[in-house]
């Protein structure tokens, strides 16, 4: 947005420093403009991303022509200024500053896990002082009840307030401050409770001391022995780059992505970019007790391990005979939204040109065609990308949790929103409440009304007038409860921004509802016009990436939008045979084929999803009647219990390949570990499944499958799989940024972007209609009716999930149940947050911990699907109406 | 909710009514707040403005106020003056901040951006905190109305229709007192909407403090009146640019606001002619410590420290000899007697080496350890630091430290060159100027009374006392 602001910015001046004249934008702190010509000011309590404290007095530098020294820090740059950053009296002032620092200090380095990333440690090579002229009692605090991952060491905090404000002003939650006075001050939380955000674990890396650090990770070794791998997180779509610190393969620590400093990787105390604690915490389950390492066969008997060949070949025996006996129609595949792009591109060539059938999809979690019908529209019509928030000045969430679903993305919306960067609108019968706090504006409807709200949106800026009409104005705030101004304030920040992007969590849209919001949204966009994209969220890490490599019914891999020359092409790289080109199945309709018996055999990479379906017992039902079901997969579940074949694959840190996450960036996954005893890499098991049935797949290593899946794509990605590792040319990113804009990759920041066309194709393969069983999920929306709440739920990334879940760190992070209450109904209930309430639903009672929020709309409560047993999958198509009581004296 | 932890906020507790003067200095600033007794002795031929009648009982009531005169000031300039031409006024008295700084009242005034059509403020400084100074406190009790003139006077300049006062929490009294004559204010439409039938509104909010020195600093205090800890504010931005709730703020003591009635009235040579060149008009000197007569002198500022310590204060109490004089509250150097001759104003406390601030005079006699002195100074500066820079905050707990050991006989001789070597690693590196004033009380007895440090270190004890243990 043009605003003041950004138009003073645009003015450069030209001052020296150190003698040497550079010219930076007006605005610039002194000291971010030395460090663009190299000069580091040592500092503690400066950081890019927070507000100036200006408290730890260490990057005092001299300006001629000022009687004092002025902290380079929040002095912001000025025409002819003369900066000197190492006189005498500059290093004088360090050195006191050092020493002062220190005069307290414990000095106990050597059982300090900062040690070796310390800034205190830095500092002092430079400015410290050999002996101490400290003779007194060292002033000492007592160990607190802090965080159940964060520990905290008082005696060595150099009160820079970095911990304090990045929860205020980023993590957005009041919970650190600083406590008592003058010398006596301490860090802690209120209450002596814990840092209770799910970004908390930055104030680890923040921390530019001992203070704080990973209770995780505590004494398990000193930094300078680990391994850095540097990877992305497999957990949602925002598509964090990480770097995990291992030894032996193991997963010691995770952290942002490290920065290479004199040739060497160190962890950036500066870093702007932030991970969640699922990313951070969640990554040490590769060597849980629980993981597959033996492939087994299931004759009915006990299971005994077998070798890989006997499995592979059992696999492939029952798959040949299905296809003899009944046809490849009979043969399904259902892969993981979290499997690499590479494995499910083999997986999609393994259905279509091996078994010769296209009943292959992702979406296993998704309970009726109809959903999964909206879910190919929604990702056929993505095409926005929120990474460089400058150039949008308007984002509009609909119903999406993204702190719980993407939480990073939400970080970025949110800080992009604090700053006046963007205008951020929310709309839907559950808005984000935490981003609710910096939105310039927000509606909330009935969730069977939404598909209402967005065409009368829709209508509103259709029409010519440069004011809404108040007629338009009437229909919204009729739907939305909402008061004139802020409708309308609403509506002109729609029309009037230059740019925009509508984000939309897909896991909340219900299913009864899903094609029309996602039509209407469509709609609204055309409406807005081509300066405004489409974002769909699914929490999955690589659904994008499903869509892209045509592991879906509806879709062929790669962008191509001429389903005869992609046929062709496929046909031409596939080894020249005729592929089938009848419809495919559905994931939903899969399971409805298999348990009607018509579906006989299924492969199954990666059960995640199908454990995620809101009726397990249709699932269940449908593995059950299977003739042969062979699962690859890294954790046993209801799913490898099932199965005839099981092979153990690999996980994230085992395995290399690709993911595209929600916004179309391509990121690599890095091989930093071997898969536990005889559990295999997936993409190998793959090939000797398809080698078994017959097919020997020409790849000789993952390269080549990345570059056959590349070369499908318009245009190609510049680089290949090993470019893209660490060391690679395609890893010195920040260096090979592109911004021609005929360059559709460009490069920032340890992401690979593509633009959005090349990963995200703009129509989909168009097969027959296909009749469906589950009829009663076409019948149109309804609420029951009669008194109670309407309850809505969604999943949150930190529910009981198949891997993440299993994190021993994350356990004691996870929210216990909860339920979000709009205030006006908390009022009349007479519930504060953190009351326990109790949940009637029918014969159901269930306890919950009340939060009071403007999340839910009025009249409809929240809750997260994933850490609650409710029979959903029944409410698939009237959203359940549920009473709420208070239950006294009980606080949880 | 309010944090007890915190600075400045938080849960006031008037039965602790302890007074930091007696805490910090104990018998040497005896008296101190038992205001001027004799305010006129007959040295001085000055009337007072602000202690006016100041040994009344109770408060002088509005219709009081008004039959002497008062608010007279205040119709003047709403009838007939601009607002732009009671800055030009007061600029031209030469009216200097009586807070400590002594920033020109005027001039800090036009600092406020032109041509801002937002809300903007003045607050009133009434935290009273340096040790030895009492001066705002009277003026608070008994003349509430010059204060609330002066602040409706200095509203109508800047525009402001809200201005808060903010009174040490432990002013009990004058926050009654305040409160009382703020209601009969309103009643007698002096304050509220329309005010004297003129196009001119102003509330006044009083506000107490809670217990922190910090607090008297402006950026701190704006910052405590928010309802947040009170830490100093980097500046730039200054409060007249960026103050109270982010909005253009004048900060003025309670003095400086009380003075400007009478700027109006008698106008601005008069009150120039009181005093020299660059200081004028009229002040008040809280006088403490070995008096014979301490208390508050209100007096011209061409007046020097003998008239003020001897003739108005009457001598060195059982006459006995002078031995140091801490001029301006205790963030200033101590001077020696040699400097009895300086005149207390601005410049001629400068010229003798130390500076005015707050003017509160702080006298002591040849049986004071200036040791103990300092080491009861570090403490006050130890405990009163806010603890948000690290110079300040880990400086004024080191100096603390070595003083009380030195005060006992348990220093080091090095360790007198490290005191003014932390001195000088504050000193002028620290967020806000609480930092740089922890040093001159340490710098200054050095510089002076060094023998008496070294006596205390080689004779392992405190020389002014008999045992080792008091
Ligand atoms: C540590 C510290 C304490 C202060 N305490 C007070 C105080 O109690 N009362 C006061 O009027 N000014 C105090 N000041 C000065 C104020 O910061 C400010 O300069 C003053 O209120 C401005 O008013 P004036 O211009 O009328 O003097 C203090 C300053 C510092 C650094
Ligand atoms: S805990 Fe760490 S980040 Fe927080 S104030 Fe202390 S040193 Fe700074
Ligand atoms: S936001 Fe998502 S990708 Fe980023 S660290 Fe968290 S879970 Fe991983
Ligand atoms: S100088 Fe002292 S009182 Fe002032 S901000 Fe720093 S620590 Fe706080
Ligand atoms: S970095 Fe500038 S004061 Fe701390």
């Amino acid at each position: 947005m043009p605003d003041a602001a950004t138009t003073q910015k645009t003015s450069n001046v030209t001052l020296t420093i150190d003698g040497r004249s550079l010219t930076v934008p007006e605005g610039t702190m002194i000291i971010e403009a030395a460090k663009s010509i190299g000069i580091y000011i040592p500092h503690y309590c400066y950081h890019p991303a927070l507000s100036i404290a200006g408290s730890c007095r260490l990057c005092l530098v001299e300006i001629k022509g000022m009687p004092k020294l002025q902290i380079a820090c929040s002095i912001p740059v000025k025409e002819g200024m003369e900066v000197f950053t190492n006189t005498e009296e500059v290093k004088d002032a360090r050195i006191g500053m050092m020493e002062f620092l220190l005069a307290n200090h414990p000095l106990d380095c050597p059982v300090c896990d900062r040690g070796g990333e310390c800034m205190l440690q830095r500092f002092s090579v430079d400015y410290g002082i050999a002996h101490t002229r400290f003779m007194d009692q060292k002033r000492r605090f007592r160990k607190p009840q802090f965080d159940p991952l964060i520990d905290i060491e008082r005696n060595r905090c150099i009160l820079c307030t970095r911990c304090v404000r990045f929860c205020d002003e980023i993590a957005g939650e009041h919970v650190m401050g600083v406590f008592n006075r003058g010398e006596q001050n301490y860090i802690g939380t209120y209450g002596d409770g814990p840092v209770s955000n799910i970004f908390s674990g930055n104030v680890i890396d923040l921390c530019p001391v001992g203070t704080l650090t990973s209770k995780p990770f505590r004494f398990q070794a000193r930094v300078w022995e680990l391994h850095q791998l540097q990877t992305t997180c497999p957990y949602c779509a925002s598509g964090c780059p990480v770097t995990c610190w291992t030894r032996d393969g193991k997963v010691c620590r995770t952290t942002p992505p490290i920065r290479k400093d004199k040739g060497k990787y160190v962890l950036d105390e500066d870093t702007t970019e932030f991970i969640c604690n699922q990313g951070r915490f969640g990554l040490d389950i590769g060597h849980h007790a629980e993981r597959l390492r033996h492939p087994i066969i299931r004759n009915n008997g006990p299971d005994a391990p077998v070798t890989w060949d006997e499995a592979i070949q059992a696999a492939a025996q029952g798959l040949r005979r299905i296809r003899n006996e009944h046809g490849p129609q009979a043969v399904a595949f259902l892969a993981s939204p979290s499997a690499t792009c590479e494995e499910l591109y083999l997986f999609q060539r393994l259905a279509r040109s091996v078994i010769g059938t296209n009943n292959i999809d992702w979406r296993g979690h998704l309970a009726s065609p109809d959903i999964a019908a909206a879910f190919s529209l929604a990702m056929s019509t993505a095409n926005g990308m929120l990474d460089d928030l400058s150039e949008i000045e308007c984002v509009l969430v609909l119903n999406c949790d993204l702190l719980h679903e993407a939480p990073v993305t939400a970080l970025k919306l949110r800080e992009a929103a604090r700053k006046a960067n963007i205008e951020l609108l929310l709309l839907g019968h559950h808005i984000d409440s935490w981003l609710a706090t910096h939105a310039k504006a927000y509606l909330q409807c009935l969730p069977d009304q939404e598909h209402a709200l967005i065409y009368a949106l829709d209508q509103a800026i259709a029409k010519a007038e440069p004011e809404p009409t108040s007629a338009d104005v009437d229909t919204i705030r009729e739907l939305s409860g909402a008061g004139k101004e802020t409708v309308e304030s609403l509506i002109t920040s729609l029309r009037s921004a230059g740019s925009g992007v509508i984000v939309y969590g897909v896991s909340e849209i219900w299913s009864h509802l899903a094609s029309t919001v996602v039509d209407d949204l469509v709609a609204l966009r055309n409406t807005l016009g081509p300066q405004w994209a489409l974002l769909p969220v699914n929490p999955e890490r690589n659904a994008s990436g499903a869509f892209a490599t045509g592991c879906q019914s509806d879709r062929l891999p790669g962008s191509g939008c001429d389903n005869q020359k992609t046929w062709e092409k496929l046909e031409s790289l596939w080894g020249k045979v005729p592929l089938v080109r009848a419809a495919g199945l559905s994931a939903p309709d899969i399971l409805e084929q298999a348990s009607l018996g018509e579906i006989k055999g299924l492969v199954v990479l990666g059960s995640d999803a199908l454990l995620r379906h809101p009726k397990p017992e249709r699932v269940n039902q449908a593995l059950k009647t299977l003739e042969h079901l062979v699962v690859i997969d890294v954790f046993p579940s209801s799913t490898t219990e099932q199965a005839h074949v099981v092979l153990p694959g690999a996980l994230f840190t085992e395995k290399d390949g690709t993911y595209i996450d929600a916004e179309g960036r391509l990121a690599r996954l890095c091989k930093g570990d071997d898969p536990p005893e005889d559990a295999r890499d997936n993409w190998q098991i793959l090939g000797e499944l398809a080698k078994a049935l017959g097919t020997e797949f020409p790849y000789q290593r993952l390269d080549d499958v990345f570059a056959e899946l590349m070369n499908l794509l318009h245009p190609p990605c510049p680089f290949t799989l090993e470019e893209l590792a660490p060391e690679g040319p395609g890893a010195e990113c920040p260096i090979r940024c592109i911004t021609k804009p005929s360059d559709r990759f460009h490069v920032l920041a340890g992401k690979y972007h593509a633009l959005a066309s090349s990963f995200r194709p703009t129509c989909h393969v168009r097969f027959a209609e296909l009749p469906t069983a589950h009829a009663e999920e076409k019948i149109p929306p309804t609420v029951e009716s009669g008194p109670g709440l309407i309850l809505t739920w969604a999943p949150i990334l930190q529910g009981r999930d198949h891997w993440g879940g299993r994190s021993p760190t994350m356990a004691p992070l996870r929210p216990s149940p909860y339920i979000e209450i709009h205030p006006s109904n908390a009022k009349e209930l007479a519930v504060q947050t953190g009351d326990a309430v109790e949940l009637r639903m029918g014969e159901l009672r269930l306890l919950l911990r009340a939060i009071v929020c403007a999340g839910p709309a009025p009249g409809t409560v929240h809750v997260a699907s994933n850490l609650v047993d409710l029979p959903l999958g029944d409410y698939l198509t009237r959203l359940p109406r549920v009473q709420l009581k208070k239950v006294e004296g009980k606080q949880t | 909710m309010n944090c007890p932890y915190k600075i400045g906020v938080g849960p006031r507790n008037y039965a602790k009514l302890q007074w930091r003067i007696f805490h910090t200095l104990g018998p040497y600033c005896r008296g101190v707040l038992l205001y001027a007794r004799e305010t006129m002795s007959n040295q001085n031929p000055f009337k007072p403005v602000m202690l006016h009648d100041v040994d009344r009982k109770g408060y002088e009531p509005l219709a009081e106020y008004r039959a002497r005169g008062g608010y007279k000031a205040l119709e003047k300039v709403l009838t007939r003056v601009a607002p732009d031409d009671v800055t030009e006024i007061v600029k031209q008295s030469g009216l200097r901040g009586r807070g400590g700084a002594g920033f020109p009242a005027g001039v800090k005034w036009s600092f406020l951006p032109k041509g801002y059509q937002g809300p903007r403020y003045l607050v009133c400084n009434a935290d009273e905190g340096e040790p030895g100074t009492c001066k705002d406190r009277p003026i608070m009790e008994k003349h509430p109305h010059l204060l609330l003139e002066g602040m409706a006077i200095t509203c109508y300049a800047i525009k402001a229709k809200v201005a808060y006062i903010y009174v040490r929490g432990e002013y009990y009294t004058a926050i009654e007192v305040l409160e009382k004559a703020i209601d009969e204010a309103y009643k007698a439409g002096l304050l509220g909407k329309g005010i004297l039938g003129k196009e001119f509104d102003l509330d006044i909010y009083v506000h107490p403090g809670a217990g922190a020195y910090i607090c008297g600093e402006e950026t701190a205090l704006l910052d405590s009146l928010e309802g947040k800890r009170g830490y100093p504010r980097l500046k730039p931005p200054f409060p007249a640019v960026e103050g109270l709730y982010r909005r253009p703020t004048i900060i003025n003591n309670v003095e400086t606001l009380a003075s400007i009635p009478s700027i109006i009235e008698k106008g601005p040579e008069w009150f120039r002619s009181l005093g020299r060149e660059k200081s004028s008009g009229f002040k008040i000197y809280p006088v403490s410590g070995h008096v014979k007569r301490p208390g508050n002198y209100e007096v011209p500022m061409k007046t020097t420290l003998r008239q003020l310590i001897y003739d108005h204060a009457g001598g060195i109490r059982n006459d006995r000899k002078l031995k140091a004089i801490i001029p301006g509250g205790i963030s200033t150097q101590v001077l020696t007697p040699d400097s009895l001759d300086a005149i207390a104003d601005f410049e001629g406390i400068a010229e003798a080496g130390s500076l005015l601030g707050s003017a509160g005079i702080i006298v002591m006699d040849e049986t004071v350890c200036m040791v103990w002195v300092a080491m009861k100074l570090s403490r006050f500066y130890h405990h009163e630091s806010c603890g948000q820079c690290t110079p300040c905050r880990e400086g004024t707990a080191w100096i603390r430290k070595i003083m009380e050991r030195m005060e006992r006989g348990q220093g080091r001789p090095e360790e007198i060159d490290l005191l003014l070597d932390l001195c000088h690693k504050i000193n002028a590196r620290s967020i806000c100027p609480l930092g740089d004033g922890a040093t001159p009380c340490i710098i200054s007895t050095i510089q002076h009374f060094r023998h008496e440090y070294e006596q205390h270190i080689s004779m392992g004890r405190c020389p002014f006392r008999s045992t080792e243990a008091h």
